[in-house]
């Protein structure tokens, strides 16, 4: 709302100067033309990109591409197997910003290569050929889930994290990944969406893969 | 620069300016990665060659 109500601003303070240029003759005039034109609308613009990059990590948005919408539907499913579903439904990330809590990268410059992967999603979308089985552009790192479960107890007391040695040094040098077939490797099986019941119950019905 | 040139010149860095905020306002209301694109490629082009456009008048004026 106070983003709005800084765009009304900055769009009305453009008026004067639009209409009767020759106000910026005068001293207020120029001082009028350097905020309206410069100053408001930089300071608009910024918090309208913070804005968008904030809406950028929620679910919804996420899931307003068709393309994901069966990626979001795979929360909903009431299976302790999916790693995604459980994360979502236990809490163990914010629900509001699933996709992203899990997405980015826990790095310095993360947000801005989340959202430049973001953009290439877009580019395929319109210019490319999204294909029938979607995959990840680099293999899912080790470091994102630790970001959260380094130390935690769940993980460090894991009768298959502690059944052979090395296995935390496997873990945490990605020579293992957290996400391979023989241990949490179930993720968004869309193919397989219409099997599982949904969890809430009143969730949107899942679609089963055409 | 005469006077009416540099008139002429900040009317159309304000009409860019204009722009850039009316689509920065559209792409707030609409959800979408695509909203997100018109944000940045159109409104933020917009609005950048209107400041642009407005330094460059004022620098020429002064020249």
């Amino acid at each position: 709302m106070m983003l709005v109500a800084l765009i009304v601003v900055a769009f009305l303070a453009l008026i004067p100067l639009v209409l009767w240029p020759s106000v910026t003759a005068g001293r207020a005039g120029k001082l009028l033309a350097a905020l309206s034109i410069v100053v408001l609308p930089v300071v608009a613009g910024l918090v309208g990109l913070s804005t968008h990059m904030e809406r950028a990590k929620t679910v919804s948005f996420c899931i307003s591409c068709h393309v994901m919408e069966r990626y979001g539907q795979s929360l909903h499913v009431d299976d302790i197997g999916h790693i995604p579903a459980t994360h979502y439904q236990y809490n163990r990330v914010p629900r509001e910003t699933a996709c992203y809590t899990c997405h980015t990268d826990y790095t310095m410059f993360g947000d801005y290569n989340s959202k430049l992967r973001g953009l290439h999603h877009v580019w395929v979308q319109y210019l490319g050929t999204i294909p029938d089985k979607l995959h990840l552009y680099t293999p899912y790192r080790n470091r994102e889930c630790l970001h959260c479960h380094e130390g935690g107890r769940s993980f460090l007391d894991a009768v298959t994290h502690k059944s052979e040695p090395g296995r935390f040094a496997q873990i945490r040098n990605e020579s293992l990944s957290c996400v391979s077939k023989e241990c949490h490797g179930t993720t968004h099986d869309v193919t397989k969406l219409g099997d599982f019941p949904v969890w809430p119950p009143d969730a949107h019905k899942v679609e089963t893969h055409p | 620069m005469t006077t009416t040139q540099l008139e002429k010149r900040l009317r159309s860095a304000a009409v860019l300016v204009m722009l850039g905020l009316a689509i920065e306002l559209v792409s707030l209301c609409w959800q979408h990665p695509t909203s997100f694109i018109f944000f940045v490629t159109l409104g933020g082009l917009s609005m950048a060659a209107g400041i642009l456009m407005y330094l460059h008048a004022i620098v020429s004026r002064g020249a």
